[in-house]
């Protein structure tokens, strides 16, 4: 019997020579192969997708960037009449713009995580680390959130914490000796407090990991000793956890640098204006063409600060191990029995979730059969009606901006899963140096530190200075490539799938004369289908709520629902709701399919 | 005499025959007429100026008009198939641009873009600013296709008024304010009673308080401004109406007749003119340059301010969005001041705006805007 005929490149290495071992490759890439040694199957398409990436990334930001020092603002970069200054950033500075727009995304980002880590925190610990009771159903129920699309969540927390008749205040003052509040929507610990609970489902995810992977060792010796849980938790738990900790307050904080959905609800009344609502302010101006240098100049701060909080996470990553509890020795991770604290445990996570999940869908739901809203049972029992749910769907622009969604969200959820999908199977098999390795990691999680409105301005600006070249503005195309940006979130989901897959199955394959292609279909996709199910159905739902992006790149013919409820918030409350609870349905749905998905791979 | 019976019995039998014929027969696009309607025009001249337009609009083979709107003027989808039946063979394409109510610059840069945006749409000077500011809006002389004087004596040349929108409006709940206990002047928000009661729209409350500004001058305006947030609590905020409809807050000062419209949705609310603040900013169709359906654009723009059109548009909003000029003495918002003991067509209540005032208006409304809210 002979050996298989393999390509001198993808040989594998003498024994002894202690060189990396290839994988050879078969059919197209043979002949290929033959002519051209160092291209085979893994490199085409290694940089196909990173090509593909930069080129999604790289011309927007640099056109942005290019902008920023452009002038006059209001002309685009290659316009008749531009010409290179420093105007842009001087007008920001020296109007106090820049000073007041940074003090408060401060204010914002430092409130709103701070909110989000105290309870993210407590939760996830409580429920991956003592017994609590029902504990599976509170993970559950704590993600509840994430069905209601961002602009409407912002529409039911100003009606939660209205002054007066915000129904959470009813409720408060029910036991709270106040007369008014004591929240306020337009304020700013109110609109911090929203954004804050919002993303605690984030912390509650990346904190949960990091319990659930701790060896409770460590932790029992203290109590053994004589500490008490709190002693142990701060003396004990939280160090073990600071990677953890200040790793997901750095993400948190990425994210919120981007945040714009709250504040463009709550900001004005409450006197604060970050970064996403400055630009957006910019941008949508009455009186005149767009100032779009001024607009460049802020967008380059902005990036500049989530790629500093990036470079500041993966440095912290990068030292997680010193703090590693679980080793090759085996570890426990025992729970906490929460004994005659479990009472009140269920009755501070009941009162979270009644509070962050349960108030926010029911105050939607009551404005969606009300015009106007008022916590009043007597006025909802005369005024309910589906009427708001009938006009919707009568409208002919409603079911225009459904089909654009779904357009568009598959668009993208098949851009990215295909792109992030095969960048991290390239990074989960590359087998260079780990300088290489990080690299192209950093390359493929970079549109992580690009906030979403940075990320809509430069595709805004792109799209509009080469339409003659490349008429895609005004397009669904633009928008599809717009929500395509997230892409370094299916790269990591896919990537920690990938990661759990011995490569050895892949060498099985290729040692039998598959190529890489047939390798992929025959035997990665099978294996790998419930987690990229996962990653589409995630992207499909990150899209479906997408509405930073649509608002500043969408055009009458091209606006989804999210921009379509927008419009319809401030003079019919009733039908903006009624859309963020079929939204919910349609949602729950997906999620539902993800979760199969995901337990169908756990199998 | 029988032969005479005979011959004149048989023109008379043939004339009501083609009679039948012609109001039975479709014939093709060259040979169509407008469709009946049982609405007047404002006068004759403009009925036959439209006429003409439509045949021409016809012979030229345009088909469609492109109209930019906002979800405030959803009348627009109730104008499209009347136009449609008056006018057969052209179609009336609404283009909503949702909360993008400055949509001026967004047509501006489709245009740039080489593609077809729209050829007119409904709104303020201000909006058609950047189209002006590029040369491209046509300066249609409206006077010579029959519009009445009080539609063409607009802020911005070409421009055709259609509605206007009256500020210094007070829209207060009537469960928890009288008519009574709403000052008399301005400086009266500040009285303590106000604290925490008022609630304004950022942007079209501001450009009301202007028409106050251009009266009394920006740095009173501006004073007056700040005391009623440091002092009373005035908060501003894009859901204003739904504010006060919710009974979050009793009082909108600085506000239009729109805010009548909650009264469609059940809310208890008024409308009271508060002297000294009162402004009417108008609001109408351009033609935009390189249209290519000139006569149907300049058609439309007709039909929208005969009665017709503009019995819809007054039933929206509560009639907030409807022509106070003489040359329509029946309109909602006409007789709403009327009601109110005030005169429309006095300059002393009510300063119109003009190409004069529109642009100092708009610009104080800016300043004003910024310095209270940022």
């Amino acid at each position: 019997m002979t050996a298989p005929t393999v390509d001198t490149a993808d040989a594998p290495p003498a024994p002894g020579t202690g060189g990396a071992r290839h994988v050879p490759g078969g059919g197209w890439s043979r002949g290929l192969t033959r002519w051209f040694p160092w291209i085979t199957g893994r490199r085409v398409l290694a940089a196909g997708a990173f090509t593909t990436f930069l080129l999604l990334v790289v011309p927007p930001l640099a056109t942005t960037f290019f902008a920023a020092f452009r002038g006059p603002a209001d002309r685009l970069p290659l316009e008749d009449g531009a010409y290179a200054t420093l105007d842009n950033y001087r007008a920001i500075i020296e109007s106090g713009g820049l000073g007041r727009t940074a003090r408060d995304t401060a204010i914002f980002v430092l409130g709103s995580m701070a909110v989000a880590m105290t309870f993210g925190v407590a939760i996830a610990w409580l429920i991956e680390r003592t017994n609590l009771r029902f504990g599976r159903w509170f993970y559950l129920l704590v993600f509840a959130p994430y069905l209601i699309p961002p602009i409407i969540n912002a529409q039911a927390w100003q009606l939660l914490l209205l002054r007066d008749n915000g129904l959470l205040n009813r409720l408060l003052r029910l036991i709270l000796p106040f007369d008014r509040g004591p929240l306020d929507a337009f304020s700013m610990p109110g609109m911090v407090l929203a954004q804050g609970l919002s993303w605690v489902p984030l912390v509650v995810l990346l904190m949960g990991a990091a319990f659930r992977n701790m060896d409770s060792t460590f932790e029992e010796a203290s109590r053994v000793s004589g500490v008490s849980v709190a002693g142990t938790f701060r003396r004990i738990t939280a160090r073990l956890l600071i990677p953890s900790l200040l790793g997901t307050s750095l993400l948190l904080a990425v994210f919120l640098v981007g945040q714009f959905e709250i504040p463009l609800v709550f900001g004005l009344g409450a006197g604060l204006e970050p970064f996403g609502l400055r630009i957006y302010k910019l941008l949508v101006t009455e009186s005149s063409v767009p100032p779009y240098g001024q607009v460049a100049a802020y967008s380059t701060v902005m990036v500049a600060i989530a790629y500093g909080l990036i470079l500041l996470y993966r440095r912290i990553m990068s030292r997680a191990e010193r703090y590693t509890t679980v080793t090759g020795k085996g570890y426990r991770a025992n729970r906490l029995d929460l004994g005659r604290w479990q009472a009140p445990a269920l009755a501070l996570m009941g009162l979270y979730i009644l509070v962050a999940a349960v108030l926010p869908i029911t105050v939607l739901l009551w404005q969606s059969v009300v015009p106007i809203f008022q916590p009043d049972i007597g006025l909802l029992r005369d005024y309910a009606s589906l009427d708001a749910y009938r006009e919707l769907l009568a409208d002919a622009r409603f079911w225009q901006a459904a089909k654009n969604t779904v357009m568009i969200s598959l668009g993208a959820a098949v851009v990215t899963t295909v792109l992030g999908s095969t960048m991290a199977w390239v990074v989960a098999r590359y087998r260079g140096k780990r300088l290489g390795r990080a690299a192209l990691d950093t390359v493929a999680s970079t549109s992580l530190g690009i906030p979403s409105p940075v990320a809509a301005f430069s595709l805004y600006i792109f799209f509009l200075t080469t339409v003659r070249i490349l008429p895609v503005y005004g397009t669904l195309w633009a928008l599809v490539l717009a929500y395509s940006f997230r892409v370094g979130v299916a790269y990591r989901v896919a990537l920690a799938g990938f990661l759990q897959i011995s490569r050895e199955l892949e060498e099985a394959s290729a040692m039998s004369g598959a190529g890489v292609v047939t390798t992929l279909r025959r035997v990665l996709l099978p294996l790998m289908l419930p987690t990229v199910g996962v990653v589409f159905i995630l992207g499909l739902i990150t899209a479906m709520n997408e509405f930073s992006v649509p608002i500043f790149l969408g055009n009458p013919e091209t606006h989804p629902l999210s921009v379509y409820a927008f419009g319809r918030m401030q003079q019919w409350p009733d039908q903006a709701a009624a859309m963020g609870v079929m939204g919910m349905g349609v949602v729950l749905l997906l999620a539902g399919a993800c979760r199969h998905l995901a337990l169908k791979k756990a199998l | 005499m029988r032969q005479l019976k005979r011959k004149y019995g048989a023109v008379v039998v043939l004339t009501v025959l083609m009679l039948v014929a012609a109001a039975c027969g479709g014939g093709d696009d060259d040979d169509a007429s407008p469709g009946a309607t049982t609405q007047t025009d404002p006068n004759a001249a403009m009925t036959a100026a439209m006429d003409k337009l439509y045949k021409d609009a016809l012979a030229a083979g345009e088909k469609e008009v492109s109209v930019a709107y906002v979800p405030l003027q959803s009348y627009m989808l109730e104008w499209k198939p009347l136009f449609e039946k008056r006018f057969p063979g052209l179609t009336l394409t609404p283009r909503d641009f949702g909360t993008n109510s400055a949509w001026g610059s967004l047509v501006l840069q489709e245009l740039n873009a080489g593609r077809r945006s729209v050829d007119t749409g409904i709104t303020s000077a201000l909006v058609y600013k950047p189209l002006v500011d590029a040369g491209l809006v046509e300066n249609v002389d409206w006077a010579a296709l029959g519009a009445p004087k009080d539609r063409v004596d607009a802020p911005i040349p070409g421009l055709l008024i259609n509605h206007d929108i009256a500020c210094g409006v007070t829209i207060y709940d009537s469960r928890k304010v009288k008519a009574a206990d709403l000052p008399t002047d301005p400086q009266g928000w500040l009285d303590p009673k106000w604290r925490n009661q008022m609630v304004m729209e950022p942007f079209n409350g501001f450009a009301c308080m202007a028409w106050y500004g251009l009266k009394v001058g920006e740095d009173k305006a501006l004073a007056l401004g700040k005391a009623m947030k440091e002092q009373n609590g005035l908060l501003v905020a894009d859901s204003a109406e739904n504010l006060l409809a919710s009974g979050e807050r009793s009082v909108i000062p600085f506000h239009a007749t729109r805010g009548l419209a909650l009264k469609d949705k059940g809310v208890p609310v008024e409308a009271k003119f508060l002297p000294g603040t009162g402004g009417v900013a108008r609001q109408g169709f351009a033609v935009i340059k390189g249209t290519p359906s000139p006569n149907a654009t300049r058609l439309f723009a007709l039909w929208s301010i005969t009665d017709e059109a503009q019995n819809v548009s007054d039933k929206t909003l509560g009639g907030a969005y409807s022509f106070i000029g003489a040359s329509r003495p029946n309109s909602a918002l006409r007789q709403e001041i009327v009601k109110q003991g005030l005169n429309p067509d006095d300059p002393a209540i009510f300063t119109y705006e003009t190409s004069a005032n529109w642009v100092a208006r708009s610009d104080l409304a800016t300043r004003l805007r910024v310095a209270l809210v940022g």
